[in-house]
């Protein structure tokens, strides 16, 4: 249940970032997960929201967009995805943690892994129409 | 931090933060501690059930007297694990993680306050049971081991396949009930150096002790 503890963590910083501008209300909150973060957007989302009631949060429209992970190769100058092999005798898709390129294993995350706020949208007090 | 200004009573406000930024900082703050204090640690991962806690304490009654040895025991609830690993002889922390579903770095952090590293070679941190989470959260170990055993079945390496991402060793564990399991060690070794060719698979009885030289020196221990 790694996704109830992120997400107050996550809940904490919007909700410090909109008390720090003296916010009446977070009006949406734009979300970067990555893949191999390990995090269930939709369960994450369940539990953004959860932690944004009774707060000026609540009701904040939340965007989750889901970041693909990057390796870079500690042996060529491959930076791209992780390969991919569709293997029949599983029926699925399988990650290969081996460079594409020169066939190195010495691969290093450099996205994926991420849950970053990436942008608030705050109504502010006192400014009204 | 950049504003920009939409409409006069709404602001919409660059964060570019991630809280779990820190649990990575604190992993590599970790790290330093025990290069510091010329401690080796290990990761140890893996089901529940699948033999962590045995692995251990074959490692302890093998390494006792020759290397000075902790361990930290993570655990939903028990201290079961925490009592075996003493028994065998290592000094253990326990610690009860309540409801979450792996270490992160500063559970390991709190632990290591109660442990002398100046007086340690070797750390242990046996991970919660489970094969998915505690892959997404580094500890600062030098080395990550996964424990699976053949009575997890044939898929446990492809269905699980980010557990390996950033595991070095690999025990397929209960080696000698693959024959009545009608599980392929062979086939669960190739699925795994498939994954990641440089990852090492050592076959052991953790009941036995059969194997567990090969691992300690797979570990570089």
């Amino acid at each position: 249940m790694h996704e109830a503890a992120t997400a107050q963590a996550l809940a904490d910083l919007v909700l410090r970032k909109a008390d720090e501008r003296k916010a009446r209300r977070v009006l949406s909150v734009e979300l970067e997960i990555g893949e191999l973060s390990f995090l269930e957007p939709e369960q994450l989302r369940f539990w953004l929201e959860a932690n944004f009631e009774g707060t000026i949060a609540q009701g904040a429209e939340l965007a989750i967009t889901l970041v693909e992970p990057l390796v870079k190769c500690g042996d060529c100058d491959y930076v791209g995805r992780i390969q991919v092999e569709e293997d029949p005798a599983y029926h699925f898709m399988l990650p290969r943690f081996t460079c594409p390129h020169c066939g190195s294993a010495r691969l290093r995350v450099e996205k994926g892994r991420e849950s970053t706020i990436r942008r608030i949208e705050l109504e502010l007090v006192g400014d009204k129409h | 931090m950049k504003v920009v200004k939409k409409e006069e009573s709404v602001v919409s406000i660059e964060v570019d933060e991630d809280p779990r930024r820190k649990d990575r900082e604190l992993a590599q703050e970790n790290r330093k501690l025990f290069d510091r204090n010329g401690v080796t640690a290990i990761d140890v991962m893996g089901s529940v059930g699948s033999g962590k806690t045995s692995f251990l304490t074959q490692v302890a009654a093998r390494l006792k007297g020759k290397r000075r040895m902790a361990a930290i025991a993570g655990d939903l609830t028990t201290t079961i694990d925490a009592q075996r690993i003493t028994d065998a002889g290592i000094e253990t922390v326990q610690v009860n993680t309540g409801r979450m579903c792996h270490l992160d770095s500063i559970i390991v952090r709190r632990a290591l306050e109660q442990l002398d590293l100046t007086k340690l070679d070797l750390l242990f941190i046996e991970n919660v049971g489970n094969l998915i989470c505690p892959a997404g959260f580094p500890l600062g170990s030098h080395k990550r081991a996964v424990v699976i055993s053949v009575t997890e079945g044939p898929y446990m390496v492809v269905k699980h396949p980010y557990m390996f991402l950033d595991a070095d060793v690999v025990l397929l564990n209960k080696v000698d009930l693959a024959e009545a399991m009608g599980v392929d060690p062979d086939a669960l070794e190739r699925d795994a150096h498939q994954l990641k060719p440089s990852i090492a698979v050592v076959r052991t009885n953790c009941l036995t002790g059969e194997g567990v030289d090969e691992a300690i020196e797979a570990l570089g221990l």
